[in-house]
């Protein structure tokens, strides 16, 4: 009898063991939300980013294994703000039980003028900024978001998941206060941000530069001439002394630009997420981009 | 022993001439070193700005930085320090680097710039432990 109760003590605690090792699984479909869910879920997430670094999330589509494993997972993350359009389609083809939750959904976003053409999100003409995350604040507001939601998928876990994301939200005030330092290096007069596609609005909050896009909000805006013409003419007149090329972008226009206007080549940017080496992490992203820009326009 | 004074005029001439070579090239060179308007820019756009820096404990030291130059800097027995730098001060506004840091036995102090521009005065309030390094904007 004793023998029994023992077997049946030890079976009930290596299941709570089997079960408490069981990680929450999480399809990310963002390299910013992917370091979110890794920051703040630790050990305790088993994450899969379906957008990897270097990949245009503007014209991403997901592929058959992208819908398994959103299939399966418990939490799926997207940046929201209308970035990515395949969603709803993705949540019905693959039949996903878990949440999902677009976290740029969850605070307020900047409008700008919608291209010509452009009705995703468009309301008045006016069209969201899906790129929040070039806003310190606003990744700060993501992690307590996803910080949120993953106490409500395991509230048992709600000790280590808020000191996760304290820590991570540490790092991120740090982030802060250097890009502070940094662009305070650069006069106030000069901070005028030519990229080629309009992914900055936040970060021009943020620092006080005016952002001058050469394409819309998305990559696959095409630039008509007249737009063309009109930023030249701005590089002139304000004394742009340089434009900025993006990372996973073709920059044929943007070099003719600099042609035109005389402006120099500033450096490329990371607009859409992380990237590889030094920008792999957000930290480093910013960094790099922030760099980048206060340096070639000193 | 004496030349002919025709000669001699002529050497006194010809070292005349020579003489207004290295004359002209200095008066060249002077006019090129003058042109580049941007070196004397920024000296003729700065105003005179007035700077109070309040700390709530002293002794402390400060360093004020401006466009990543340290414009003022010093270690303050007292808790009030003052001081006029001639800067930039565009429509746009200044951002200010401030570098402030107390002694160990400090807890939990404050430190508040004030900046007088054009007769208008600025004040801003930053908070730390043992030590601030942080960029306030003005106005």
């Amino acid at each position: 009898m004793k023998a029994s109760l023992l077997c049946s003590a030890i079976l009930i605690l290596s299941l709570g063991h089997v079960l408490a090792a069981e990680k929450i699984k999480i399809a990310s479909l963002s390299t910013i939300t992917t370091e979110i869910a890794n920051e703040v879920g630790g050990g305790r997430v088993d994450v899969t980013g379906l957008v990897k670094p270097g990949v245009d999330p503007h014209s991403y589509e997901p592929t058959p294994d992208d819908l398994k494993q959103v299939e399966k997972s418990q939490l799926v993350l997207a940046t929201g703000k209308h970035m990515e359009g395949y969603l709803t389609k993705l949540k019905e083809s693959a039949g996903a039980k878990g949440d999902l939750l677009q976290v740029g959904d969850k605070f307020p976003s900047l409008h700008m003028k919608a291209e010509e053409g452009e009705t995703a999100g468009s309301t008045n003409g006016l069209v969201e900024d899906p790129h929040w995350w070039h806003s310190v604040d606003n990744m700060e507001r993501a992690a307590k978001i996803v910080r949120d939601e993953l106490i409500k998928i395991s509230p048992g876990d709600k000790d280590y998941f808020t000191a996760n994301a304290d820590a991570y939200l540490a790092k991120l005030e740090e982030l802060k206060r250097w890009i502070k330092i940094k662009v305070a290096e650069l006069p106030r007069d000069k901070r005028k941000l030519v990229t080629s596609h309009d992914a900055f609005q936040y970060f021009g909050r943020d620092y006080g530069f005016t952002i001058y896009g050469i394409e819309g909000v998305s990559t696959e805006d095409e630039p008509s001439n007249k737009k063309v013409s009109d930023i030249i003419d701005t590089i002139k007149t304000q004394h742009v002394k340089a434009i900025f090329f993006e990372s996973i972008e073709n920059p044929k226009v943007s070099k003719a630009i600099t042609h035109e206007s005389g402006a120099a080549i500033g450096g490329t940017l990371y607009a859409d997420g992380l990237g590889e080496g030094d920008a792999a992490t957000y930290d480093g992203m910013m960094r790099h981009n922030v760099k980048t820009i206060v340096d070639a326009l000193k | 022993m004496r030349g002919s004074p025709l000669i001699g005029t002529a050497i006194i001439l010809a070292l005349l001439g020579l003489m207004l070579i290295p004359l002209r090239r200095l008066t060249t060179a002077q006019a090129v070193s003058s042109a580049p308007a941007t070196i004397v820019e920024p000296s003729a756009k700065a105003t005179p700005v007035h700077l109070e820096l309040e700390s709530s404990h002293a002794p402390f030291s400060y360093e004020i930085s401006h466009l990543g130059k340290v414009i003022w800097k010093g270690d303050a027995m007292d808790k009030d320090v003052q001081s006029d730098v001639a800067m930039e001060f565009p429509q746009e506004g200044v951002d200010l680097r401030i570098a402030v840091s107390w002694p160990d036995d400090a807890s939990r102090e404050a430190v508040k710039l004030a900046v007088t521009e054009n007769d208008s005065i600025v004040e801003k309030t930053l908070w730390g432990e043992k030590k601030i390094d942080d960029v306030l904007t003005f106005p």
